[in-house]
Parts: C-alpha cells; sequence; structure tokens
C-alpha cells in the first residue's frame, strides 16, 4: 500500500483525493459507465413509448417508414459505424502512444460525426419540413409526400413523425454533445496531452461516443425497416 | 484527535473537548471558497442552506392552503389559486427538498467520513450538481413568479398537455434539469463506496447508512432519467400540439402515467431509504447495541431499490389499466412492505435490553418508527386493488404519503440533522429545547395528518378548495396541528443558529459513538477529514450494550 | 500505465467487417421479399441483427469483454431496468382487452344487461350469445 502510493507520489495525474493512479482509473471508468447506464434508461423512455404505439398502430407505423428513404438512412449508418471504428482506433493509438495518429483519428471520428448530422438535417429532415411532414398543427404532406395524405389514420400518422422527429433529434443532439467534447480533446491531443500515462478522457469519450452508436443502430431498423 | 481503534477492544472513545485550530469550516473564508469549493463537507453545507429555503418556500405553500380549508366554502383563495398552491408545494417539497435532503446534505458531507476517504470520487461533479440544483431552483422561482403551476406535481396528461393555462413547459424543464441534479450525485456517491473505502473496510463492515445511499443511489440513477424524459416529452407534446400522451391524435394518458411512476414510485424510496440508513445509525448509537441483523437491515435497503421498481402500477389501478397488470402489481406491493417490515423489526429488537439515552436524535428516530409503521401500514391499505378503488384521490392517500414522508423522512432527516450536527460544527445545541420541540413536531405532525386519515375514510376528495361542511372538525383540527408543527419547524432555525455563536464545544465524539467520522475525525473536521488514511479491522457498531452515556 | 487491456487494431477492423454485414443483412431481411415472415417476424430479426451489432460493439469497441466484473455488471444493469419497464408496462397493454372471468357487469337500468364477457372493449367484435339479439350486443357495446 505505502509503496504504492509513494510510486504515485509524482504522478501529475493523480487527483490528490485518491490513493493510487489505479483507483482513480478505476473510479473513473466506472462513472463513465453508470453515465451511460443512465442514459440507457433516457432513451429507454423513448423505446418504451416507441414499443407501445408500433404495436397499437402497425398500419400507421408501416406507412411512415415506407417515406422514410433507405438509402440515407443506411448510408448515415456506414458513416456512424466507420466513426465508430476511428474511435476505437484512436483509443489504440492513445494507449500505444502515437499522439499523431490519435489525433487524426479523432479528427476523422468528429468529420463523420458531421457528415452524419448534415446528412440527417440536408436529406432528411429539410425536405419533410418543405413538404409538411411536421406532426401538429403544420401538418400537411405535400410534394414527394402526397399520397400519405390519402392514409385514413393521419393522426397515428404524425405520431410515428413526431416520435421520429424527437427520437432521431435526441440522437443527433447527443452527438452535438459529443462534437462539443471532442473538438476540445483534438485540440488537447495535437498538444500532446494524451498518452499511454494519460488516456481516461479518450477512453471514456469512446465509450460515449460508442454508445451513440449503439442508440442509432436500433432507431436504424425501428424507424426505416418496419415491414 | 481520538485514538484509532483499531482492535476488538470495545470501550467509549475518551471525549476530548478541544476543537481543532483549522478545520473545514475556517480554514478559508472568501465567497470564492464557498462557492467554488470542491470539498464535499462545504458542498454539504451549501445545500444545507438551499433545501432549509426551498423547504420553508414550500411549507408556505403548504400554510396558505391549510387556512383555505379551515372553512368549507371557498373563500381565502379561489379555485385556480388553490390548484397552484398544492401543486407547487408538491413540486418544491418533492423536487427540492425530499429529494435532495438526506442524499445531498447529510450523504455529502458523511459518505467520504464514514468511509475514510478524503473526498466523494469526483469532486467537480458534486459541486455541478449543486449548481444545476440552484438552477433548477431559480426555474423553480421563475415558474411561481410568472403564473405558476396547477397540474399537481403529477403532471398527468392531458390536464398539463392539453388544458392547463399556466407554464408547464418551464415546469416541466424545472424537472428535467433538476432530475440531473439527483442523477450525478447518485453516480459519484455509487463511484465512491465502490472505489474509494478504507483499506479494511469491507462491505459488511460498511454503516447501514452507507449501504441505504447506495440502494438510493441505484435509484436516482436508473430512474430518475426515465421521468426527465417523460415529462420533457410531455413538454414538447404541449409546445407542438401532438404527442404520444395526449388522446386527441391516438396518444395514451396511461402511458403517461406508467412511464412518470417508473420513476416517481422508485421515487419515494429515495427519499425514505436514506433515513432509514440514518436512522440504523441513531438506534445503535443511542440504544449501546449492534444493529440486530446487520445483513438483514443491508439487503432489505438494496431490495426495497430493486422489488421498488416493480410495483408503479399501484398508482394507476383506477387509471383504466388492465385489472390484470393491478393484480400483479399488488401482489408485488404486497411484497416490497417485507423488506421494510424487516428493518422496522430489526430497529426494535436492536432497542431490546439496550441502554436507550433519550437524546434529541433518539427522541426523532422513536417518532420516525411509530410514525412510518401508521404510514407503512396504511400504505398496504392502499396497495391492495379493491380497497384502493374507494380511497383512490381521498385525503387517505394524503395522510398516507405524509405519514410516509413527513413523520418519515422530515423525522429522520432531523434526527440525522441533530445527531451529526456536533461533528459538522463542532457545536452542541441546547437539549432540553431541542428535545421538547421534538415532541411538539411529534404531536403536531399527528394533529395535522390523522384527522386526514379519517375524512378520507370518509370519503373526503383531495385537490379541492371547498368540501362538505360534515368534514370541517377534522380540517379543523388538522390545520390547528399544521400551526404547532410551524413552530416545531421553526424552533430548530434558532437553537442551531444560537448555537453557531454560544453552543458549546462538542468534541470530536459528543455522543460516544462508533464509525469512522466520530472515532477518527476533529469535530468539526480537518479540510482533508483524516491526517492518515484510516484501517479499519472490525465490524460496523461494536457497542457492547454495557456503555452509558449522558448527555 | 495500469494494466489497460490494449486491443488489436485486427480485432476492431474484423468487427467493423462483421458490423457492415450484419448492417447489409438487416435491410436485406426487411426489404427483400422472400425474408418477409410476417410483422412479429421481420421485428424480431431486427431486433436480434441490431442486438449482434449492441453486442459486438460493447464487447470489443467498449472493452466490456476485457473490463472488471464490476463493469460488466453495470453495462448489463440498465438493459434489466429497461426489461422491467417494458415487461410491466405491457403486462398493462397486452391484458387490457382480455375479460374478467370473476366480474359480472351489473345490470344496466332499460334491461340491455351484457354478459361479463361482452364488457370488453368495443373494438372486440364478439359474437352476440344465443339468448340476446345481435341488437342487444351492439347495444351494450356501444353503451
Amino acid at each position: 500500500m505505502s509503496s504504492a502510493a509513494d510510486t504515485h507520489e509524482h504522478n501529475p495525474h493523480l487527483a490528490h483525493h485518491f490513493e493510487t493512479i489505479e483507483q482513480q482509473e478505476e473510479a473513473q471508468s466506472m462513472g463513465m459507465w453508470l453515465f451511460l447506464a443512465q442514459e440507457f434508461m433516457f432513451f429507454g423512455g423513448l423505446f418504451c413509448a416507441y414499443a407501445v404505439w408500433r404495436f397499437t398502430y402497425h398500419d400507421a407505423w408501416f406507412e411512415g417508414s415506407s417515406h422514410l428513404s433507405t438509402f440515407w438512412g443506411g448510408l448515415n449508418t456506414i458513416v456512424l459505424l466507420l466513426s465508430s471504428y476511428t474511435m476505437a482506433m484512436g483509443v489504440y493509438y492513445c494507449q500505444i502512444g502515437d499522439t499523431k495518429r490519435l489525433t487524426n483519428r479523432l479528427i476523422m471520428t468528429l468529420g463523420l460525426g458531421i457528415v452524419f448530422v448534415a446528412v440527417k438535417l440536408q436529406f432528411e429532415w429539410f425536405p419533410k419540413f418543405h413538404d409538411g411532414v411536421v406532426p401538429g398543427q403544420w401538418w400537411g404532406p405535400a410534394g414527394h409526400y402526397a399520397d400519405m395524405a390519402a392514409f385514413p389514420e393521419q393522426g397515428h400518422l404524425q405520431l410515428f413523425y413526431f416520435l421520429y422527429y424527437v427520437m432521431t433529434g435526441m440522437h443527433a443532439f447527443h452527438m452535438l454533445i459529443g462534437f462539443g467534447i471532442l473538438i476540445p480533446l483534438i485540440v488537447m491531443s495535437a498538444m500532446g496531452k494524451f498518452g499511454p500515462q494519460r488516456f481516461m478522457a479518450i477512453l471514456n469519450f469512446g465509450l460515449y461516443w460508442h454508445f451513440v452508436d449503439i442508440v442509432w443502430v436500433f432507431l436504424f431498423p425501428m424507424f426505416y425497416l418496419v415491414t | 484527535m481520538a485514538n484509532a481503534t483499531t482492535t476488538d477492544h470495545i470501550d467509549i472513545p475518551e471525549r476530548d473537548y478541544a476543537a481543532p485550530a483549522v478545520h473545514y469550516l475556517n480554514w478559508q473564508y472568501t465567497a470564492s471558497s464557498w462557492l467554488l469549493t470542491l470539498d464535499h463537507k462545504r458542498i454539504a453545507i451549501l445545500y444545507l442552506i438551499t433545501i432549509s429555503i426551498f423547504f420553508m418556500v414550500g411549507g408556505l405553500f403548504a400554510t396558505i392552503f391549510r387556512m383555505e380549508l379551515l372553512t368549507p366554502e371557498g373563500d381565502l383563495l379561489n379555485a385556480d389559486t388553490y390548484n397552484k398552491m398544492f401543486t407547487l408545494h408538491g413540486v418544491v417539497m418533492i423536487f427540492f427538498f425530499l429529494i435532495p435532503s438526506i442524499p445531498a446534505v447529510l450523504g455529502n458531507f458523511l459518505l467520504p467520513l464514514m468511509i475514510g476517504a478524503k473526498d466523494v470520487a469526483f469532486p467537480r461533479l458534486n459541486l455541478f450538481s449543486w449548481y444545476i440544483l440552484i438552477i433548477g431552483g431559480t426555474m423553480a422561482v421563475t415558474l411561481t413568479v410568472t403564473g405558476g403551476l396547477d397540474t399537481g406535481w403529477t403532471f398527468y396528461s392531458p390536464l398539463s398537455t392539453h388544458f392547463a393555462n399556466t407554464n408547464v413547459f418551464l415546469a416541466a424543464l424545472t424537472v428535467f434539469v433538476t432530475g440531473f441534479s439527483s442523477i450525478l450525485t447518485g453516480l459519484n456517491f455509487l463511484v465512491t463506496i465502490h472505489k474509494m473505502r478504507a483499506p479494511g473496510l469491507t462491505w459488511f463492515r460498511l454503516p447501514l447508512f452507507i449501504w441505504a445511499i447506495y440502494a438510493t443511489s441505484i435509484i436516482q440513477i436508473l430512474g430518475t432519467p426515465v421521468v426527465a424524459i417523460t415529462i420533457l416529452l410531455a413538454g414538447i407534446e404541449r409546445v407542438w400540439g401532438v404527442g404520444i400522451f395526449d388522446p386527441y391524435l391516438g396518444g395514451d394518458p396511461v402511458l403517461f402515467q406508467h412511464m412518470f411512476w417508473f420513476y416517481s414510485h422508485p421515487a419515494v424510496y429515495i427519499m425514505i431509504l436514506p433515513g432509514m440508513g440514518a436512522i440504523s445509525e441513531i438506534i445503535a448509537c443511542f440504544s449501546r447495541n449492534r444493529v440486530f441483523g446487520y445483513e438483514f437491515i443491508a439487503f432489505s435497503s438494496v431490495a426495497i431499490a430493486i422489488i421498488g421498481f416493480l410495483v408503479w402500477g399501484h398508482h394507476m389501478y383506477v387509471s383504466g389499466q388492465s385489472m390484470y397488470a393491478g393484480y400483479v402489481f399488488s401482489i408485488l406491493t404486497m411484497i416490497v412492505a417485507v423488506p421494510s417490515a424487516i428493518k422496522i423489526f430489526n430497529w426494535t429488537a436492536t432497542l431490546y435490553k439496550g441502554n436507550v439515552v433519550w437524546a434529541t436524535p433518539m427522541l426523532y428516530a422513536i417518532g420516525f418508527i411509530g410514525l412510518f409503521a401508521i404510514g407503512g401500514a396504511t400504505g398496504l391499505f392502499l396497495g391492495i386493488l379493491g380497497l384502493d378503488v374507494p380511497l383512490h384521490d381521498t385525503y387517505f392517500v394524503v395522510a398516507h404519503f405524509h405519514y410516509v414522508m413527513v413523520g418519515g423522512m422530515v423525522m429522520a432527516y432531523l434526527a440525522g440533522l441533530h445527531f451529526w450536527w456536533p461533528k459538522m460544527t463542532g457545536k452542541m445545541y441546547p437539549q432540553l429545547p431541542a428535545q421538547v420541540c421534538a415532541v411538539v413536531i411529534f404531536v403536531g405532525f399527528n394533529l395535522t395528518f390523522f384527522p386526514q386519515f379519517l375524512a378520507g375514510w370518509m370519503g373526503m376528495p383531495r385537490r379541492y378548495h371547498s368540501y362538505h361542511p360534515d368534514f370541517q372538525i377534522w380540517n379543523v383540527l388538522s390545520t390547528a396541528g399544521a400551526g404547532v408543527l410551524g413552530v416545531g419547524f421553526t424552533v430548530p432555525v434558532f437553537y442551531f443558529l444560537w448555537s453557531l455563536f454560544y453552543g458549546k464545544t462538542a468534541g470530536s465524539n459528543p455522543w460516544g459513538a462508533r464509525g469512522l467520522e466520530w472515532e477518527q475525525c476533529t469535530s468539526p473536521p480537518d479540510p482533508h477529514n483524516f491526517h492518515h488514511t484510516p484501517v479499519v479491522d472490525h465490524i460496523a457498531y461494536p457497542y457492547t450494550g454495557e456503555e452509558t452515556l449522558s448527555v | 500505465m495500469s494494466g489497460h487491456h490494449i486491443v488489436m487494431p485486427n480485432t476492431y477492423r474484423q468487427v467493423l467487417i462483421v458490423l457492415m454485414v450484419l448492417m447489409a443483412a438487416t435491410i436485406i431481411a426487411a426489404k427483400w421479399e422472400p425474408m418477409n415472415i410476417g410483422i412479429t417476424g421481420n421485428l424480431l430479426i431486427a431486433l436480434a441483427i441490431a442486438g449482434c451489432k449492441m453486442t459486438c460493439i460493447m464487447l470489443i469497441f467498449m472493452h466490456v469483454k476485457y473490463s472488471s466484473k464490476l463493469v460488466q455488471v453495470f453495462a448489463f444493469c440498465g438493459l434489466f431496468w429497461f426489461a422491467i419497464m417494458m415487461v410491466f408496462t405491457f403486462n398493462d397493454y397486452l391484458t387490457r382487452s382480455w375479460n374478467s372471468p370473476f366480474i359480472t357487469p351489473a345490470p344496466v337500468a332499460g334491461g340491455h344487461a351484457a354478459p361479463a364477457d361482452h364488457a370488453a372493449p368495443a373494438s372486440h367484435a364478439t359474437p352476440a350469445p344465443a339468448d340476446h339479439s345481435a341488437a342487444t350486443a351492439e347495444a351494450a357495446q356501444h353503451s
């Protein structure tokens, strides 16, 4: 015990209230996992609501889903899985101390994330807004979505799109938070702040990013592939 | 500094009456040393001040509508104002007092001391949680002055999503934001308990307060996000004019109730579990006995945390929920009463053949046991499917809830505050006024809420500003009791403040209690808690039942 | 270095390939007509594939496979609590339309007493019993 404390006496990354760096790293890792458990329940509420209405209004779900583009949704899935991969590689390069490649991979992760959000807005949300696929008082499918107006259960269709906007929106919001953390991490990485001795921030951000990816892995079949 | 008791030899540590020259309260004085502190003890004091203010605000709302209920006619408040009063009372008391009270005040202060750590695992996150509560509190104040809220604290749809004319969206955001304070506190505590325990402090040597905080933190982390998203959804629905809860487009209000109570039923265990932990400490100390059935109390806390998640539907028997779901929820509700009963029996058995000392914290603790037993047993009445149908939405429910929350939780909070006040401040409050005050609160409480059981049993519905004249006698008694209770809650503020300036120096262990915070810390504790990392080699509560204690 | 496991890039690459294959599989399962095995079947396949992807990401990308038991428990507990929420919510939704064998409704004034089996929501068009005319059952359903 005392020898461990002595060797870490000089470690500048050890906060005063921890005894050893192992204890600190385990605490940080555990804290992140608990945060993800919390995030899981946060999305869990939405998934639960989704499940209830999917079973109740299957026809509306099918109708709504058939107007979502599998191409753009699939492309975004690929983009997000790739960004998860680059993030995982970033963790690897951090652990072996290759700071240059770490910075590189973090920038690639950020770039892919931005592509995801851009595709989502430009090719999915904005055209729908333009064609009146907005639940509530502005509801009035037209243009590309005109044949949706003939569907008898307009209210249920609006529920589908309400959940679509809320759930993908909440997911995109989590990506934006990710960007907000990623940018400082890139700057710090470029300054050489990370390495084999200090990688918890990268590791924990990686966990967050993979979690956001997992959410999308479920959202994709739930919205784009209802059959 | 008391001797480090590291052997199995048991005796009351010597009392030293000297306060340390430097402690966490006086080592820095600037405002920023408080507002930007990372010290868990100072953050606990910040929480203490904050929630005391919220308790007074919530109490003020209650006082106003209790006065309205003095007469059967709605003469003091009109129906709208009355609705706002009880809603704000509920929102403020639940989200800003009950949920943060013991975990954030006593938990923050005691958790690192009890497990022999220098601080919680994430001190910055801890401070951030307090700021989130302050932001949420500011939003609540804004809500109050911009027209209030009249949906009841439960935000039931479609009233909240469609019909209410008050600022529901802001209220939803308030609950959303405040929830994260609770989540992050729970996260911090859970990691701290897992990773920061002193050498030798194994799970079954932990004080029972730590077990209770552990169970509470599980609920905070896994339950709170669900209510956050639910209430946010209700808020978005309201703004957007479409939604999954509002039946207007095919939504289901019962779904809102499911998702709301998934958190909000376990939330009552967030409120009561830490109180039970504090009571375990106090009963052991003042009966000079080891806690009877330590493992049973420890695991009953965890059992409550888990089974508590399986019973939420007992709030929804008359909501249109399937009656089969009702059966299941009713049976599970009977089961969740078992661990609570185990605790009550074990506390009582701890008292048996102990040298009971009637110090102020013990008076509150004994009051807690009685009142919580009544509150818990009436909870079973309400958990029974058939009996809940006539009792639902009557004053019986109100009385039951307040027996658990005020008779249970607030009594436990006051017990804990009186128990650890000498540790927090290094000063002892005068015993006699405090003991009298404990009795006054007990009497005032019963006078306030027992008549509500009777009125509810006779069928008086809750949440109306006027009522049938036959119920007046019960309401007059209740309002009178509320006056007594109000006095009882006010007096401690004065003698606590008085003790800060004129109180006797308490010494490190005025109660002769066992535990790291008493035996190895000064009162008030050092800024870094311990001079040396403590090593633990004995079980919790090594009282023999032989010692006597005079206070 | 605190002995944190280093996963080799090759492992990450293999996982990425598996994820891409599963991605293609889920689209094919949903859109290719011969794979259409009904509403529930399609949903189960989609969820199973998503579950596989989640497992891959969690085990390898998120290092759960190489982490302490404690982390593994925490990674699992979110799932467990979510299951609680789903099971008990659906315990309500899936049993709402069941008829109660225990309750016999009180006779309605006017003689339109519906037997217990027919007090269910109107969406359940149960056939009229022999001793009631169809019109009576219809009236009971709309009452």
